[in-house]
């Protein structure tokens, strides 16, 4: 495939950040902040403040939500962490302005950083409600201590100056704080489409897969909840000089519902609707406010609330999408029916939009609309060409051929009184292929399963490279070059296949959360993406590469699965029955691979229930029955083992005997 | 026929794993269900006991068309499910697991002809089923089942990690069942185990139904021998 | 020392309410994965219907029956009409959702009852000084509510068929499914489990502890707190949780501030959460009676 049709591919799979859409939106953006103070009345003026002061939490939340899958149900605790710290540092220590808002700022991150650490750890709801916990413990400690000012809070502080402009009116405040919402947007918006974004949402996808590439969830997780603090803080900051007292009410649970409900309203991990969600959320707040009592006379207080409950209750329900979901698909049909008739006239008949907008296809990681599909024929002619004149990817050799790179001793699984796995001892040496098979239930997926860390042994130990590695997480591994397979797909279904297949350059890449956010990635993220078209290539996936990975048929998605463990250039592939599921030429084609891999000196183990496979494929086979080793050496010899029959046929030995002369007879 | 099965089309989402298989058990007989991993086959015994919802096709049991009920409902209608992987309720008792077992009959169920086909689990009716070892999960599993006295009971993998005198003692039940009129689909891998005892032999491949016959006849054929012995493809 | 007694008498009482209110939870979470954010609403919901009730007259049994009666309806209704509602629901979800069932509930009560406390009528019986200290007949009603309800929760559990479907759906819910019991019947239990136990608390406390719109999350975030020292699954060790969460409380709101005493529950939350994870979650799908 030449450059010039790679690059036309790229620029149809929104592989990278949408610039143009990007662009386009914060200028539109901007050119609406400069001027509503123009247009809007003085109390619309000071919802629009409030809005734009609550985006900030408001897109670190939606960050926290989308990339990290965590929910914060205290992010009025950051925020009101960030409005405390910088009024005191204004008051008490008469900072000047900008220290005290970094001060704010890092404050919340490093309460952020003291509650993620441990509770990261956690799966799932326990970052919840440890936040709401928080939330409360912040909200009681300013009321109680002294410091802080109790009930009455931390006021008398000055406003803010800019090149000796006092802020001093809601017109000019609003310009003051809509940079910083801008470039936070922008921030934001990158960090979706940066390395570590695209590494989060297939972690929202495939935790496992994910870690198996390299990936440290935790720590990435770690990073964007101090991130979405600080976004929080920030806001902060703002809220306590526009409102010039910061009281307990800050730290008020009804501040982090109505968070919660503008990244709801807006969309689960949409930047963008978020900020929507901001806006949408104080107009809703104030119009709530004037309508109820004048429907329940004698309603005060809190009245709003009744409409947060009821949206966010229907949001979940009828909208998961939120906002974004309907501009998504509302979009996807207008440029749909404009792209169609564009094609119709180009060239008639071929094109087939991927995307009607019907929304049934999984959204891709975040930005740019789906590329086109080529026409559905023609796979199997592809798949059933011979791979031998594709190049092969690169493959790393750390140790020399013949040399132990896995060594695997006393490797014991125990569940209650069940010893799945028993004392398996195997060494495997560099440049071979190694089958393990065995039974149904023999042990094989566990034995697999602990090697590449994803459960941890009862005993033993497994080393890798020389490193012991066993009971880590699987991304140890991973990251010294220990790539693997799943038996049941593991397919990031949010992303295009190409997509998949960079997050096999994981490993590869450099580039972190900061980086991600200032956009210094993308010369990086281009020379992955070509390997991961190459690899494409050498696969006969290239013409795939723009489609959605969840539309492949299965064995195309396998495929792109072994592609996807290749691109990390692992020095050890581990694969769970890659021929499952396989057609006959597919198989073919995978073998004929494995086999120019391993000449190219990758160690392959393959745990195949395809008997026949593994004994053509590989140069030593190992025999698991019953969680023991049963035997171990070429293939010829463990075909031969009686006790390998007995294992396989459940007959005793002399039964097996019989067995095995009437095969030899046979052939 | 007690359980019919006729051009079954069935899948996850938009991945259709099933495509037009047809089967049937009559009355005392045990047909099983072969194939590789990958074949289809817990996706056919799911697509039966409502699990998932067939796309096409229809599943009836003494004529009455049971097709896409919920799972919920197939007790009461003389299905019964011995699932992979046993799903004993671990923290219950034997006894307890039983008698959940006759729950679409009110509770009533006939303990002692379980324990009739089961000995062993006499002595352990007080013990959480969670401290069984493996064989005797699969027959508190197995015995769950009978206890909705069932027209036709479908087991997935049920030799599955077991001995291979735990296995026999398993087959040997299926028989007995057999015997008493009851319609026995069993899907394994354990081609040994379950042709030895089985009158019919369905082979699944990616999702259709390819051979049918009695074991006998399957077990000559090279596909059936290869797929499971491996050797003679070399 | 008597001080301490008398703390220590306090602050049973008030642990009897959040052991309610952590079984109710573990009812929800163990069928359904619902972590319930409402739970504590049920109480206040309780305590202000009985309250309105009273003051139209009707007898303290009868205002109370009709109390606990209609909040067990409420909360069939909630899982009807929301729970069920949404497809593929996570814990996570859960929580979100749940969390716009509590604050619209919280709304509607504002809208009815208005912002202020309200207290039930205290319940008949006398008050008893043992050895100095005095126990107060109302706490020993919380007390007796904790003993035959959440008792009778256990019981349900540990002896009824109907108890033993609901171990068997959170621990294996397709083999339940698969003997013939409905997950939607199950869920449907649970809920009315978890709105009876959290009516009770409601009516139980309201006459010491009042009932106020606002004040259910607290209290429902004081349950979730000692049934995640349960592991989320025990009934029996969230029991003892709630006492123990109720005990420290009284420590602290009588010999440090009692300023301070709502936020003991989430220092102990956060701490027991860092210490000990992986000891908390016993079994994730299992009952433990």
């Amino acid at each position: 495939m030449s450059y010039l049709n790679k690059a036309a591919m790229r620029s149809k799979t929104g592989f990278w950040p949408n610039n143009r859409g990007t662009i386009l939106g914060v200028a539109a953006f901007a050119v609406i902040i400069a001027i509503i103070p123009f247009t809007a009345s003085s109390s619309m003026m000071n919802i629009a403040v409030f809005s734009m002061i609550f985006a900030l939490p408001a897109i670190g939340l939606s960050l926290l939500m989308g990339l990290a899958g965590q929910v914060s149900l205290g992010q009025a605790a950051f925020f009101a962490i960030g409005a405390y710290t910088h009024a005191i540092l204004l008051q008490k220590f008469e900072m000047p302005g900008p220290v005290a808002a970094v001060g704010g700022v890092v404050a919340a991150m490093l309460a952020a950083l003291l509650i993620g650490l441990p509770m990261l750890r956690l799966r799932g709801h326990y970052l919840a409600l440890a936040t709401l916990g928080l939330g409360f413990i912040v909200m009681i400690a300013v009321r109680e201590w002294e410091f802080t000012g109790r009930t009455t809070g931390i006021y008398g502080y000055g406003r803010p100056e800019v090149f000796g402009i006092p802020i001093d009116n809601n017109g000019l405040f609003f310009w003051f704080v809509a940079p910083f919402v801008l470039i936070g947007l922008v921030l934001a918006l990158n960090l979706t489409r940066s390395r570590a974004g695209r590494a989060l949402s297939a972690v929202n996808d495939s935790e496992l897969a994910a870690e198996s590439l390299g990936v440290n969830t935790y720590a990435l997780r770690v990073k964007v909840f101090t991130l979405s603090a600080g976004f929080a803080g920030l806001g902060g900051v703002f809220y306590a000089y526009q409102v010039q007292i910061v009281s307990p009410q800050v730290a008020e649970f009804h501040v982090s519902v109505e968070l919660l409900l503008m990244v709801v309203l807006g969309g689960l991990g949409s930047v963008w609707g978020a900020v929507a969600g901001a806006f949408i959320v104080e107009l809703l707040s104030e119009g709530l406010r004037d309508l109820i009592p004048a429907i329940i006379p004698g309603a005060t207080g809190e009245v709003q609330l009744i409409g947060y409950g009821l949206v966010l209750i229907l949001v979940i329900i009828l909208l998961p999408g939120g906002l974004y979901q309907v501009v998504k698909s509302a979009w996807a049909a207008i440029s749909a029916r404009i792209g169609t008739r564009a094609d119709a006239a180009a060239k008639p008949a071929s094109a087939v939009a991927v995307d009607d907008g019907s929304g049934e296809v999984p959204t891709r990681a975040f930005g740019g609309l789906p590329g086109e599909a080529p026409a559905g024929a023609g796979l199997d002619e592809v798949a059933d060409a011979a791979a031998s004149d594709a190049p092969i990817p690169t493959v790393s050799t750390p140790v020399a051929a013949g040399q132990p790179i896995l060594e695997v001793s006393g490797l014991t699984k125990r569940y209650g009184g069940v010893v799945a796995v028993d004392d398996v001892t195997l060494t495997v040496p560099a440049g071979q292929i190694m089958g393990l098979i065995g039974p149904n239930g023999a042990g094989k997926t566990t034995c697999f399963n602990m090697i590449t860390g994803a459960i941890a042994p009862t005993s033993g130990t497994v080393r890798f490279l020389g490193e012991e590695i066993q009971g880590k997480k699987p991304h140890v591994g991973a990251d010294a070059g220990l790539t693997r397979t799943f038996q049941n797909l593991q397919v990031f279904s949010s992303t295009d296949v190409v997509g998949n297949v960079y997050m096999g350059r994981y490993r590869k890449g450099r580039a972190g959360i900061l980086r991600g956010m200032f956009g210094l990635q993308g010369r990086e993220q281009y020379a992955h993406e070509e390997i991961a078209h190459d690899i494409l290539d050498s696969m006969r996936l290239g013409d795939v590469a723009g489609l959605a990975a969840g539309d492949l048929p299965f064995g195309r998605q396998r495929m792109m699965e072994v592609c996807r463990a290749l691109a990390a250039e692992p020095a050890l592939l581990l694969l769970d029955e890659p021929m499952a599921g396989l057609s006959g030429s597919e198989r073919e084609l995978l073998a004929q691979l494995l086999r120019a891999l391993r000449d190219a000196g990758l160690t392959i183990v393959l745990v195949e229930h395809d008997v026949a496979q593994v004994m053509a494929l590989a140069d030593t086979v190992a025999v698991l029955d019953d969680g023991v080793l049963i035997a171990h050496g070429d293939p010829e010899s463990v075909r031969n083992d009686p006790a390998v029959i007995v294992a396989y046929l459940g007959t005793d030995a002399e039964e097996a005997e019989a067995e095995l002369k009437e095969l030899e007879d046979q052939s | 026929m007690t359980l019919a099965v006729d051009r079954l089309d069935a899948g996850y989402g938009k991945l259709a794993i099933l495509h037009e298989v047809s089967l049937s058990v009559a009355p005392g007989e045990i047909v099983t269900v072969v194939g590789s991993n990958g074949a289809g086959k817990t996706t056919l015994l799911r697509a039966l006991n409502g699990l998932i919802r067939p796309t096409a096709g229809t599943v009836t049991i003494d004529g009455v068309d049971i097709t896409g009920k919920p799972t919920e409902k197939m007790a009461s209608l003389g299905l019964t499910h011995v699932p992979e992987n046993r799903l004993c309720f671990q923290t219950l008792s034997v006894r307890d697991n039983l008698m959940l077992g006759a729950w679409s009959r009110g509770g009533k169920g006939d303990l002692a002809a379980v324990l009739e086909l089961f000995p062993r689990l006499q002595p352990r009716l007080g013990q959480a089923a969670g401290t069984l070892s493996g064989g005797e999960q699969q027959m508190v599993a197995i015995g769950r089942g009978l206890m909705a006295a069932p027209k036709a009971i479908m087991l997935d993998e049920p030799s599955i990690g077991l001995a291979p005198k735990v296995v026999a003692e398993i087959m040997k039940v299926l028989t007995e069942l057999r015997g008493r009129g009851m319609a026995v689909l069993l899907v394994e891998q354990n081609v040994r185990a379950s042709f030895g005892i089985a009158d019919r032999a369905v082979v699944m491949q990616r999702g259709r139904v390819v051979l049918e016959g009695t074991p006998g006849e399957l077990v000559e054929l090279p596909e059936v021998r290869n797929a499971y012995l491996g050797g003679a493809a070399a | 020392m008597i001080d301490f007694l008398q703390l220590t008498v306090a602050g049973l009482s008030q642990g009897s309410v959040y052991a309610l209110l952590a079984v109710g939870l573990i009812a929800t979470y163990t069928v359904r994965h619902v972590v319930n954010i409402a739970q504590g609403d049920y109480a206040t919901l309780a305590g202000l219907g009985s309250i309105s009730l009273v003051t139209a007259g009707l007898p303290l049994p009868v205002a109370i029956l009709i109390a606990l009666i209609s909040v067990t309806l409420a909360s069939v209704l909630i899982e009807r009409l929301v729970i069920a509602r949404v497809k593929n629901l996570t814990t996570l979800v859960s929580i979100i959702l749940t969390l716009g069932v509590s604050t619209l509930l919280q709304a509607i009560m504002l809208l009815i009852w208005g912002a202020e406390a309200k207290r039930l009528p205290a319940f008949p019986g006398s008050d008893v000084t043992l050895g100095g200290v005095s126990i107060r007949s109302q706490e020993l009603w919380m007390l007796g509510a904790l003993v035959v309800v959440g008792g009778g929760v256990l019981l349900f559990y540990e002896k009824t068929r109907w108890g033993k479907a609901l171990r068997a759906s959170a621990e294996q819910p397709v083999a339940a499914r698969i003997v013939g019991i409905s997950p939607a019947v199950a869920s449907i239990i649970a809920f009315a489990i978890a709105g009876f136990v959290g009516a009770t608390a409601g009516v139980v406390s309201s006459p010491i502890y009042l009932s106020i719109w606002s004040g259910g999350l607290l209290l429902g975030l004081k349950g979730f707190v000692a049934a995640v020292l349960g592991g989320l699954v025990s009934f029996r060790a969230a029991i003892v949780g709630a006492l123990l969460l109720g005990i420290i409380e009284s420590y602290v709101a009588g010999y440090v501030a009692s300023g301070w005493k709502d936020a003991v529950a989430f220092f102990i939350l956060i701490i027991v959460l860092i210490i000990r994870p992986a000891g908390l979650v016993l079994r994730p799908n299992a009952v433990r009676v």
